[in-house]
């Protein structure tokens, strides 16, 4: 949160109290058809929509049918934007003819419908904001991009007209400062940005530009309960447009939902498998700039965040997996597998390394072995009876994962120890799994301390507004490191190689739409 | 809450509070004295087994609680000193002979032994009630009663006095708030420590900008200006010297202590300010008025909102309000209800 001066704050409260909201709405006929014909088309495949088939094409021009209304895009990015999908489609669909003839022939009537958007390419939405910044009474206008992934494509668009180049493009979540400039330009329905856009102004004039096929409809929500007599509420403000002849298409609809199937799918099998490898219950996170990551779902599981709204010495924490939510930054390696506590524990480690890495897997793939051949109630039943008191499925799990140095309790590590055949070797064990331990946590103040450095210095309003920034520790062993801002987390849990956990992956992987799900930013 | 009867002189003084800018005094917006004023009015009364919550919707968090808790401090401060000559007059002349107070004698700070009340009847110059006390050996103050509120009685049964004593120097009062203060209210600022009111802030570090480093001033009669900082008006324990007297706390809402200050400090008033400060912490604070600032932009609002709509529903006395509170400016929202403890 940034210090905002008196005379900061007062213009402010200026947006306030003279809130109102222009509606400017573009032409772009092809691109209604095309929106409706695929809304019907989604419509009528049902619960097909989101298989393994039809999941795919329909991901993709619900993408490129969302971009389109989101950003101001030259006529040539939508044209060649338009084309491959097209090229992409027509082959993509090529098999279905003969297996689902009626849904191909109506996906070749949607690909016709974009092939006319293709055959018209203009752009309305950049046209119009020309307009309005090249007016006479040209104003300074900040352009708001409700989805964070279309920042980055449409600063440079801007960048190539001159009357354009000094727009601000900004995140909803850049609005969290003083005011920024004398109009704020949303680009989209309202329907698709926080309340506070509108109701908490940062421009003296708010303006919304989206197509005039859309149906636009907007008004505050109430807020508390009982509004106190006297409080000052600004007048009702509400936004309407029907779209043509009363049948425009519900914005909410052209906003693209996250297919969880298919992050898990895209995230799975992407590391080398290993013998040694388990399987481990995972949730999948998406993330912004088209990013997603796995991670472990089990109570001690947990991950390092960027709390933005802490003081600097408490803003890299660690919170359990399980507390991660929208909006949540969190820390991952980037490159060279997901744990970036183990290289720096490695060289802590030095020549022992080896050595006591040898060990702990050694013990872990014993157990895993009698795992497989026995069963888990088989081997924590021999594990009680060697002692162990806390030995049972969820507790032998983690003894087996790589991510598990050693058991909290000596008892359980000893009975561990005497059933996979290292019973008068368990003291030596446990002293080498200490020593891990021991360069882990080393490890882990180590780079929460370079981290805390790296943050201060970090540009955190180019961190809100992309929703995402990389950052390189000096301890060359701790590699490169993101910040991700956490868009969704999955609801429920799926079975996945541990070595791809933590790591994150790009969710789409097929040419120029490898940019990602979309979804909206609050 | 009832209408004061008299207006306190401070409130009439921050009228004419301004903000410094560029070297120029800008007079303060309505929005700013709407939180000065809406301080001061929850902190007008003493809560009396029912507390007020007073939730706020603002454009932005800036100011609102450094300024609402000024307001508290003040209007605390102010009746404590403007009370002193019923209640205080009461209290020191039902304390026995002997016990330990503190007399302030100028800028000086001194100790005594308070003596009881002397009616003087026969002098044309000291006829009246006297408060007297020893400050040191054989020297007896005599104070008149209308100035009771310069002795105040210590905890501490017995204390030794100096065979001569100069006392402890008062700390000068700020610039700031000798302009807005008057003698009485200063001192009960600058020698007693109270906890008026509980600032638990999602952005500590902001807060401290806002209180110690931002200018605000007061025209004076001359069309001088006086400047100084709201920290002067709020004197906030974590910006003070070791040692001096304050009247209210600030704690970042990321601490991990606040449940120990929590059990320790009973605040007139507990200040929330944004939304991840109320959802974590606003359960310790339930025997004292609480107020919950929440910027419309916060990541954590509609969760605060949300759990404030929950409390008005579960837990509010369903009676009118007597609460003159001021109206606040446009693209503010209030809400305000009373509970039980």
């Amino acid at each position: 949160v940034k210090f905002l001066s008196v005379s900061e704050t007062d213009a402010v409260y200026g947006c306030s109290q003279s809130l109102r909201i222009a509606m400017h709405l573009a032409q772009y006929p092809e691109l209604g058809k095309f929106s409706k014909a695929l809304y019907r088309f989604a419509g009528s495949l049902g619960d097909m929509a989101t298989d393994s088939y039809w999941g795919p094409a329909m991901r993709r021009l619900k993408l490129l049918q969302f971009d389109l209304c989101a950003a101001p895009f030259s006529a040539k990015y939508i044209e060649d934007r338009c084309s491959s999908t097209v090229a992409w489609l027509q082959e993509y669909l090529q098999p279905s003819s003969s297996m689902y003839p009626r849904a191909a022939e109506d996906g070749l009537s949607v690909c016709e419908l974009l092939e006319d958007v293709c055959g018209n390419p203009r752009a309305p939405l950049l046209e119009k904001l020309r307009e309005l910044v090249g007016a006479p009474e040209g104003i300074k206008i900040a352009i708001l991009i409700g989805e964070p992934r279309l920042i980055p494509p449409t600063q440079d668009q801007l960048r190539l007209h001159k009357e354009l180049s000094d727009c601000e493009v900004i995140a909803p979540a850049n609005l969290r400062e003083g005011v920024i400039g004398e109009m704020l330009l949303a680009i989209g329905p309202p329907q698709w940005f926080p309340e506070y856009v509108f109701m908490a102004p940062r421009a003296p004039k708010v303006a919304i530009l989206a197509y005039d096929w859309m149906r636009i409809w907007w008004k505050p929500a109430e807020l508390f309960m009982a509004p106190f007599a006297g409080s000052g509420i600004v007048e009702e403000v509400i936004l309407q447009h029907k779209g043509e002849e009363d049948e425009g298409i519900d914005p909410e609809a052209l906003v693209p939902a996250i297919d969880f199937k298919q992050v898990f799918a895209a995230g799975v099998g992407r590391a080398p498998a290993r013998d040694e490898d388990e399987a481990v219950e995972a949730r999948a996170y998406v993330l912004d700039q088209g990013w997603a990551v796995l991670l472990e779902a089990g109570e001690t599981s947990s991950a390092l965040v960027v709390d933005l709204d802490e003081n600097l010495s408490d803003r890299v924490r660690r919170i359990r997996a399980s507390e991660i939510e929208r909006g949540t930054y969190i820390l991952l390696r980037t490159s060279g597998g997901g744990d970036y506590i183990v290289p720096v524990a490695n060289r802590i480690l030095a020549d022992f390394e080896s050595t006591a890495r040898q060990h702990q897997r050694d013990w872990k793939v014993r157990l895993r072995t009698l795992f497989r051949k026995h069963g888990p109630a088989h081997v924590t039943e021999n594990l009680r009876r060697l002692g162990s008191v806390r030995a049972n499925d969820t507790n032998l799990h983690n003894w087996m994962s790589e991510r598990n140095i050693r058991t909290q309790d000596p008892e359980d590590f000893t009975a561990i120890m005497r059933l996979i055949g290292l019973g008068e070797q368990a003291e030596e064990y446990w002293r080498i799994m200490g020593l891990i331990d021991k360069a882990h946590k080393m490890a882990g103040f180590r780079i929460r301390r370079l981290l805390l450095e790296e943050v201060d210095r970090m540009d955190l309003q180019g961190l809100e507004r992309i929703g995402m920034m990389t950052i390189e520790l000096p301890d060359k062993d701790a590699g490169s490191l993101g910040i991700f801002r956490v868009l969704s987390v999955s609801p429920t849990v799926e079975l996945v190689p541990a070595s791809d956990i933590g790591e994150p992956f790009p969710i789409e992987q097929n040419g120029q739409d490898a940019s990602s799900q979309s979804l909206l930013w609050d | 809450m009832k209408v004061a009867a008299q207006e306190p002189s401070f409130r009439s003084i921050l009228g004419k509070l301004g903000y410094v800018q560029d070297s120029t005094v800008a007079p303060l917006p309505a929005w700013a004295r709407f939180y000065l004023d809406l301080g001061a009015s929850i902190a007008a009364e003493p809560a009396t087994g029912a507390y007020f919550v007073v939730a706020i919707s603002a454009p932005t968090r800036s100011f609102a609680a450094s300024l609402i808790a000024c307001g508290v401090v003040l209007a605390s401060a102010s009746r404590q000193s403007d009370g002193a000559t019923v209640e205080h007059i009461e209290k020191l002349l039902s304390v026995e002979p002997g016990k330990p107070v503190i007399l302030r004698s100028g800028r000086r700070q001194l100790k005594g032994h308070y003596l009881g009340a002397k009616d003087i009847v026969g002098s044309q110059t000291m006829r009246g009630t006297w408060l007297v006390i020893r400050t040191d050996e054989g020297t007896e103050r005599y104070v008149p009663l209308e100035n009771a509120a310069k002795i105040e009685v210590l905890d501490e049964d017995s204390i030794r006095l100096p065979r001569s004593q100069r006392g402890h120097l008062i700390e000068p009062p700020g610039p700031l708030l000798a302009a807005v203060a008057d003698e009485v209210l200063v001192a009960t600022l600058l020698t007693r420590s109270e906890t008026d009111c509980v600032l638990v802030d999602s952005a500590a570090a902001v807060a401290k900008v806002e209180l110690t480093a931002a200018e605000f001033a007061i025209r004076g009669a001359a069309g001088d200006y006086t400047i100084g900082t709201l920290q002067e008006l709020l004197r906030a324990r974590p910006y003070l010297k070791r040692g001096t007297a304050y009247r209210a706390h600030v704690l970042s809402a990321g601490s991990r202590y606040i449940p120990a200050f929590a059990s320790r400090l009973e605040p007139l008033a507990a200040l929330f300010d944004g939304g991840l400060a109320y959802v974590k912490w606003a359960e310790f604070w339930k025997r004292t008025h609480r107020i919950l600032v929440l910027d419309r932009t916060d990541r954590r609002f509609e969760d605060a909102v949300r759990l404030v709509n929950q409390e008005y529903v579960e837990r509010r006395i369903d009676r009118n309000l007597d609460c003159p509170l001021p109206d606040p400016p446009r693209g503010v929202e209030l809400m305000v209800f009373e509970v039980y403890e």
